[in-house]
C-alpha cells in the first residue's frame, strides 16, 4: 500500500494533484498519530495540532539560528525535530494528565490557546503574527511537490509502523486497558503511566514531523495555522472519526475521503464562509450517521459474515444455556 | 494605588459578565455531561442581534436582550433536538466534537450574513461614566455587571425553587434515578441546553457593548470560558463564579499596570497551577472513578 | 518472610465520606491458606473496606498489614504486583478486547519487557489458556469480553486476576447476578485454588453460599467488626442475628 502510494507522483499526475496528495498524507499522519492517544489510549486530545505548531516552528527556527542549507538536509532535521518536541511533551503530558476525560479536552486546547497566544506574543522569537519564513527548497519547479509528497508520505509510513506496532505489542494492550477502564487496569498491575506517557510523547513526535514537513513546503510559518486550534485540530479528529477511530487504517481512509473533498470546497467556495459552513456539515453527518467511522463499520460487516465469527456468536448464545442444561437439580437461587 | 483599586472595579464588573456565559456551560455540563464549544458563538450571536437592532431598529442593547434571549432559547432547544440527542455510541465525547462542529458552523453563518469586520455597538452613553470616590466606573459595564448579577440570581431561583429546576438537579445526579422518578430527561436536556444557550444570547447583547467582536471571536471567547470552568472546578457554580472573576481581575490588573499584550498570562499560569495543585478545581468534588 | 501470623491484618481502620462514617475502626485479619467470608448488613462497609484494602480508596486512618508488612500507602498496582488483587462487585471486564486479551494484560510485566514485539511470550499465553480451560471460556477467547453474558464476565474477571499468581484474592459478591450453574463452577474453582495454597478474602450476600465455603466468617455492622467465628457460631450469635433482622 505504502508502496503504491510513493508511486503516485510517477503516474504523471499534475503538481496541483500532488499538492492534494501532501495534504491528504499530512492528515493521514496527524489523524494516526492522533489516534494513538485518542483512539488507542482513549484520551480526546486536541493538543495534537500544539505538536503540529511546534514542529514547524522548531524548522523554522533552526534555519533562522543555524545554516543548514535549504537543500535535503532539513528533511534530515525532521525526525531530530520529532524527538525533541516528544521530550517537550511530557512535562505538558505531566499537567494534562492530573486530568482526564472531558477535563482533559479542555486542558489540551488551552495547550493549543496558549502556544498560540505565546506566538503571536512572544514577538522576537516567533516573528508574532506574520511568522517566520523558511528558505525555499531549490528543487526544480516539475518536482518541487513529489520531493515534499515523497517526505510526507515517510512520515505517514512512519507513524503507521508506529501504530502497527502498538496494535500487537503489550505496549498497545495496556493502552487498550487504559482506554477500556484505567482504574481496572491499574487493579490488573498495569503501570497505567507508561502507555500515557507512551501515547502522548508518541502523537506529540509524529505531529511534529508533519508539522516541520508541512512548513518547509509552504516555506512559512505563522500562528493562525500552525497553531490552528479551531480548523487543523477539528479536520485531524473528523479524519479520525470519518474512517474510525483506533483502526489501523481508519484516519488513512478518513483523510482520503475528507482532504480532496475540502480541497474541492475550498476551490469551488472560494470564500472562508461557506467553507466553514460546508466543513461543519460534513462533520455533523459523519456524527450522525457514522458515528463509528467507515472501517470500522466495513470491518464489523464482513466479520458478521465471516465463518469463524459466527461460530463465536453461536458459541455466545449457547453456552449459557448449554451449562444449565447439564448442571445438576438447580440449587435455591439466592 | 489608585490605578491598582480602578483595575480592580474593572475586573469585578467584566467578571460578572463572563460568569453569566460560563452559567450556561456549567447547567448543561450538569445536566448532560457534556461541555457545550458553541456557548462562544451563542455569545458571538447575541452579540450580532444587539448590533442588528442597534444600528436598523435602534433598539437600546439592554433592551435587545428580551430578543437576543429568546432567539438562542430557540437555537439552543432546536440545535439540541436534532443534532445531539440523536448521538447515542459514545454520546459524551461525540457531544462534545457536535458542538464543536455547531460553532464552526454557525460562525460560518454569521461571517456569511455580517462579513468578517471587527463590529462594535456604539451607544450614545459608550463612553460615559460615574465618578464616585475618584474612581471611574463606566456605565455600560456597570449595567452589564448589575444585570448579570440579576439574571445569574433569576437561574438561581429557577433551579432551585421550581419544578424544572428539580428535574434538572434530579437529571444531574444520576439520570437513570431521574427516569425511573419520571422525569422527561430528554426534554429536561433540551431545555437545559436551550437555557445554556439563552444565558450566552443575554451575556452576548451586554458583551457586544463591552467589546468588538467578529464571527472568529468565539474561539477565543470558548477558550476563555473552558478555561473559567477548569480553575473553578467543572460543573460547579460557585466555582464558575470565581473563576470569572479571577480572569477577569487578572486580565484588568495586567493591562493597567504591565502591557495588554500580555493581559491573559497570568490567568493561563494560574491555570497550570491549579491543574497541578487541584486538578479538580478551586470548588470541584474529587471524583473518584475508581468505584 | 514471615511465615507465621496472618497474610492480612487490618487494625482501626477508619473511613468518612463526609458525615458519614462508613468504616468504622473496623480491625480483623486474614488467615493464611484460609477462605475467610466477610458479611455484613447493607451499608455496614464491606465493599469500603475492600476498596481501601486494594488501593482504590485512602484510608482516613488505621493500618494495614500484608505478609507481615505495613503497607503505607496502598496503590491498586503495587497491591496487585505484591500479590493481592480484586474483582469487581459488577464485573469489571475490558470490554472492547478478547477474552485473551483481557488476562494477558493482567501478566505481571514490568521495565522493559513492556516494550517487546508482542503482547505476552509463550508462557504467558499458555497459562491465560489453561485459566479459560479451567474457568470453561477456552471456546470463547477471541470473543470481546463485553459481550459474553453477566456470569461469564464475572468468571473472566476472576480468572483475570489469577494470571498475577497473587497470594489474596479479594472477591466481591463473586455470585451476585450469576445463575446457579455459574455459581457451582465458581465455587469448583474457589476450592480447587483454595487446595493449591491460594488466600480468600469474600464478601457475600449469598448466605448458603458463605456458609458452606468460608471459615471463618466476619461480621461487619456499622463499619466495625461485629462478630468473627465459624458459620456455626455465626449462625447462633444473637448480635448477628439482631444486625440482620435490625433492632
Amino acid at each position: 500500500m505504502i508502496a503504491a502510494l510513493a508511486l503516485f507522483p510517477f503516474s504523471g499526475a499534475e503538481s496541483w494533484i500532488v499538492n492534494i496528495g501532501i495534504f491528504t498524507l499530512m492528515y493521514a499522519a496527524l489523524g494516526s498519530a492522533w489516534n494513538l492517544i485518542g483512539g488507542y489510549t482513549g484520551y480526546v486530545s486536541l493538543g495534537s495540532v500544539a505538536f503540529f505548531g511546534l514542529g514547524a516552528y522548531g524548522l523554522a527556527l533552526t534555519f533562522q539560528h543555524i545554516g543548514i542549507g535549504n537543500g535535503f538536509l532539513p528533511f534530515a532535521l525532521v525526525p531530530i525535530i520529532g524527538i525533541a518536541v516528544a521530550i517537550v511533551s511530557v512535562p505538558i503530558g505531566w499537567i494534562a494528565f492530573r486530568t482526564r476525560g472531558l477535563p482533559f479536552i479542555i486542558v489540551t486546547i488551552s495547550l493549543v490557546i496558549i502556544l498560540q497566544y505565546m506566538a503571536l506574543n512572544l514577538t522576537d522569537i516567533t516573528g508574532g503574527a506574520p511568522g517566520l519564513q523558511v528558505p525555499q527548497a531549490p528543487f526544480p519547479p516539475g518536482a518541487y511537490e513529489e520531493y515534499f509528497y515523497w517526505a510526507m508520505l515517510g512520515v505517514f509510513a512512519v507513524t503507521l509502523l508506529a501504530c502497527a506496532y502498538v496494535r500487537r505489542s503489550r505496549l498497545g494492550l495496556m493502552m487498550f486497558a487504559v482506554r477500556e477502564d484505567e482504574d481496572k487496569a491499574r487493579g490488573l498491575g498495569v503501570a497505567t503511566s507508561v502507555p500515557k506517557y507512551a501515547a502522548f510523547a508518541g502523537c506529540a513526535a509524529f505531529s511534529a514531523m508533519a508539522g516541520a514537513v508541512w512548513a518547509y513546503y509552504l516555506s512559512t510559518v505563522y500562528p493562525q495555522f500552525a497553531f490552528d486550534g479551531e480548523f487543523l485540530a477539528m479536520g485531524i479528529i473528523l479524519v479520525a472519526y470519518l474512517g474510525g477511530i483506533g483502526t489501523l487504517w481508519g484516519p488513512f481512509v478518513g483523510a482520503a475521503i475528507l482532504t480532496p473533498a475540502q480541497q474541492y470546497f475550498a476551490y469551488s467556495l472560494g470564500g472562508s464562509q461557506l467553507y466553514l459552513i460546508a466543513y461543519a456539515a460534513v462533520f455533523i453527518v459523519v456524527m450522525l450517521f457514522l458515528p463509528r467511522g467507515v472501517v470500522t463499520t466495513i470491518a464489523d460487516r464482513a466479520l458478521r459474515r465471516s465463518r469463524r465469527r459466527k461460530q463465536v456468536v453461536e458459541e455466545l448464545a449457547t453456552a449459557e444455556s448449554e451449562a444449565l442444561r447439564d448442571a445438576p437439580a438447580p440449587a435455591v437461587a439466592r | 494605588m489608585h490605578l491598582f483599586i480602578q483595575a480592580i472595579i474593572l475586573g469585578v464588573l467584566t467578571g460578572g459578565l463572563y460568569a453569566l456565559m460560563t452559567s450556561g456551560l456549567t447547567l448543561t455540563f450538569g445536566t448532560m455531561r457534556i461541555i457545550n464549544m458553541a456557548q462562544g458563538v451563542f455569545v458571538v450571536c447575541g452579540a450580532y442581534i444587539g448590533f442588528t437592532l442597534f444600528n436598523y431598529l435602534h433598539i437600546d442593547p439592554f433592551l435587545s436582550i428580551l430578543v437576543s434571549t429568546p432567539l438562542l432559547f430557540a437555537i439552543g432547544f432546536t440545535l439540541q433536538t436534532f443534532l445531539l440527542k440523536p448521538l447515542r455510541h459514545d454520546a459524551h465525547r461525540l457531544s462534545l466534537l457536535m458542538t464543536w462542529a455547531m460553532a464552526i458552523g454557525l460562525e460560518g453563518i454569521l461571517s456569511f450574513i455580517f462579513g468578517t469586520d471587527f463590529r462594535g455597538i456604539l451607544t450614545t452613553y459608550q463612553n460615559s461614566s460615574w465618578t464616585i470616590a475618584g474612581y471611574e466606573i463606566p456605565v455600560v459595564r456597570a449595567l452589564a455587571f448589575l444585570l448579570s448579577v440579576a439574571i445569574l440570581v433569576g437561574m438561581y431561583l429557577l433551579l432551585t425553587r421550581t419544578k424544572f429546576g428539580r428535574s434538572v438537579r434530579a437529571v444531574s445526579q444520576r439520570e437513570s434515578a431521574a427516569k425511573l422518578l419520571g422525569v422527561n430527561t430528554d426534554r429536561t436536556a433540551a431545555l437545559a441546553f436551550g437555557l445554556g444557550a439563552a444565558t450566552a444570547g443575554a451575556a452576548g447583547a451586554m458583551f457586544g457593548l463591552v467589546s468588538s467582536f467578529d464571527p472568529a471571536s468565539h474561539y477565543d471567547l470558548i477558550g476563555r470560558l473552558l478555561a473559567i470552568c477548569v480553575i473553578g472546578g467543572l460543573g460547579s457554580n460557585a466555582g464558575a463564579i470565581a473563576g470569572a472573576v479571577i480572569l477577569a481581575l487578572s486580565e484588568s490588573l495586567v493591562q493597567a499596570e504591565l502591557s495588554p499584550a500580555w493581559s491573559s498570562v497570568p490567568f493561563y499560569v494560574l491555570l497550570i497551577i491549579v491543574l497541578i495543585a487541584r486538578p479538580q478545581g478551586l470548588f470541584g468534588v474529587r471524583a473518584r472513578g475508581a468505584i | 518472610m514471615s511465615v507465621d501470623g496472618p497474610l492480612l491484618e487490618i487494625d482501626a481502620l477508619r473511613k468518612r465520606f463526609g458525615g458519614i462514617v462508613a468504616v468504622d475502626g473496623c480491625s480483623f485479619s486474614v488467615e493464611r491458606g484460609s477462605i475467610t467470608g466477610l458479611i455484613g448488613p447493607n451499608g455496614s462497609g464491606k465493599t469500603t473496606v475492600l476498596n481501601m484494602l486494594s488501593g482504590y480508596l485512602a484510608s482516613d486512618s488505621g493500618s494495614i498489614r500484608f505478609d507481615g508488612k505495613r503497607v503505607a500507602r496502598p496503590d491498586p498496582t503495587t497491591m496487585y504486583r505484591g500479590g493481592m488483587s480484586r474483582t469487581f462487585q459488577r464485573a469489571r471486564v475490558l470490554p472492547e478486547i478478547d477474552v485473551l486479551d483481557n488476562l494477558l494484560v493482567a501478566a505481571p510485566k514490568r521495565g522493559l519487557a513492556v516494550w517487546g514485539m508482542s503482547k505476552a511470550n509463550r508462557a504467558t499465553v499458555d497459562y491465560a489458556m489453561t485459566l479459560l480451560d479451567e474457568f470453561k471460556l477456552t471456546r470463547l477467547a477471541e470473543a470481546k469480553a463485553g459481550e459474553l453474558s453477566y456470569g461469564q464476565q464475572k468468571l473472566l474477571e476472576f480468572a483475570t486476576v489469577l494470571m498475577g499468581k497473587p497470594r489474596l484474592v479479594l472477591l466481591d459478591e463473586p455470585t451476585a447476578g450469576v445463575n446457579h450453574v455459574m455459581v457451582d463452577l465458581m465455587t469448583e474453582r474457589i476450592r480447587e485454588f483454595h487446595a493449591k495454597g491460594l488466600t480468600f478474602l469474600i464478601v457475600e450476600h449469598n448466605m448458603e453460599f458463605v456458609m458452606s465455603l468460608c471459615d471463618p466468617i466476619v461480621v461487619l455492622d456499622h463499619g466495625k467488626q461485629l462478630f468473627a467465628g465459624a458459620p456455626d457460631d455465626v449462625q447462633q450469635n444473637q448480635l448477628v442475628l439482631d444486625a440482620y433482622l435490625g433492632d
